[in-house]
């Protein structure tokens, strides 16, 4: 079970990340991660080491995230400023990330797959390429996607 | 209001992920601690259950063995009849 530990200990941060950039509620990305996790563990006696451990475990979490569950709540600007600071006094963190929790409501609105490449390529900061493999489709598509995700969130924007 | 410029686009993805960069709170970490002691605790468990099928499939075959073994003594009747009355019956015709 030493390998069950060390990939926990290396990669839960970085899943519970994805996942709260993925359905923008912390509790929600808790659920997920936890859910990531135990399923990884099930089925890590079968995992060939083919891909990393890191690309693996995000299938598992997007795959999961696909399922139908409990609508995550949006995460209202003051929240977000004070998960980005929790030190921090309320009015001058909050307005400089409140364009940022708009953004990321966004987001939430695009379809599943262009929300999926913008999380992935410019939230957890993945190469195209890679974006192209944990969604199962070519490098050009991955480029159309972003590029169609960026129009749409820009005329969103101006949709307030 | 005006569409979002690109730069200005691009600068709060830049933003988004430094707010969404924290560290995972304490509870998860135990949560998953929890995990991965229950799943180092099933190969335990796996054998137990295992060991209990096997002795509670002894028990059955030995409380069933009398009606087994008159079953088997039917079928063993029911073939040489059913062969007899096959011959019959090819004989009528």
């Amino acid at each position: 079970m030493r390998e069950a530990e060390r990939i926990v200990e290396e990669h839960y941060a970085d899943v519970y990340r994805l996942a709260l950039r993925l359905l923008g509620d912390p509790d929600a990305a808790e659920d997920l991660t936890q859910e990531v996790f135990s399923r990884a563990l099930r089925s890590l006696p079968r995992f060939r080491h083919e891909s990393s451990p890191r690309t693996w475990l995000y299938r598992i979490a997007l795959n999961e995230s696909r399922r139908p569950r409990k609508r995550a709540l949006p995460l209202d600007d003051a929240a977000m400023a004070r998960r980005a600071d929790p030190d921090a006094g309320p009015e001058p963190v909050a307005m400089a990330h409140e364009d940022s929790a708009r953004l990321h409501r966004l987001i939430r609105c695009l379809p599943d797959r262009y929300r999926e490449a913008v999380v992935l390529h410019y939230l957890q900061g993945l190469e195209q390429r890679d974006v192209a493999a944990l969604l199962s489709t070519n490098e050009n598509t991955v480029k159309t996607w972003l590029h169609r995700a960026r129009a749409q969130l820009r005329l969103m924007w101006g949709e307030r | 209001m005006n569409p979002l410029a690109d730069d200005e686009l691009t600068r709060l993805f830049a933003t988004l992920r430094e707010a969404t960069a924290a560290e995972p709170p304490r509870s998860l970490w135990h949560r998953l601690a929890l995990t991965v002691e229950e799943r180092s605790e099933r190969p335990w468990l796996r054998m137990l259950l295992a060991a209990c099928a096997s002795v509670a499939a002894v028990l059955l075959l030995l409380l069933f063995a009398p009606v087994l073994a008159a079953l088997a003594a039917t079928t063993a009747w029911l073939a040489p009849a059913g062969a007899l009355a096959w011959a019959l019956l090819a004989e009528r015709d």
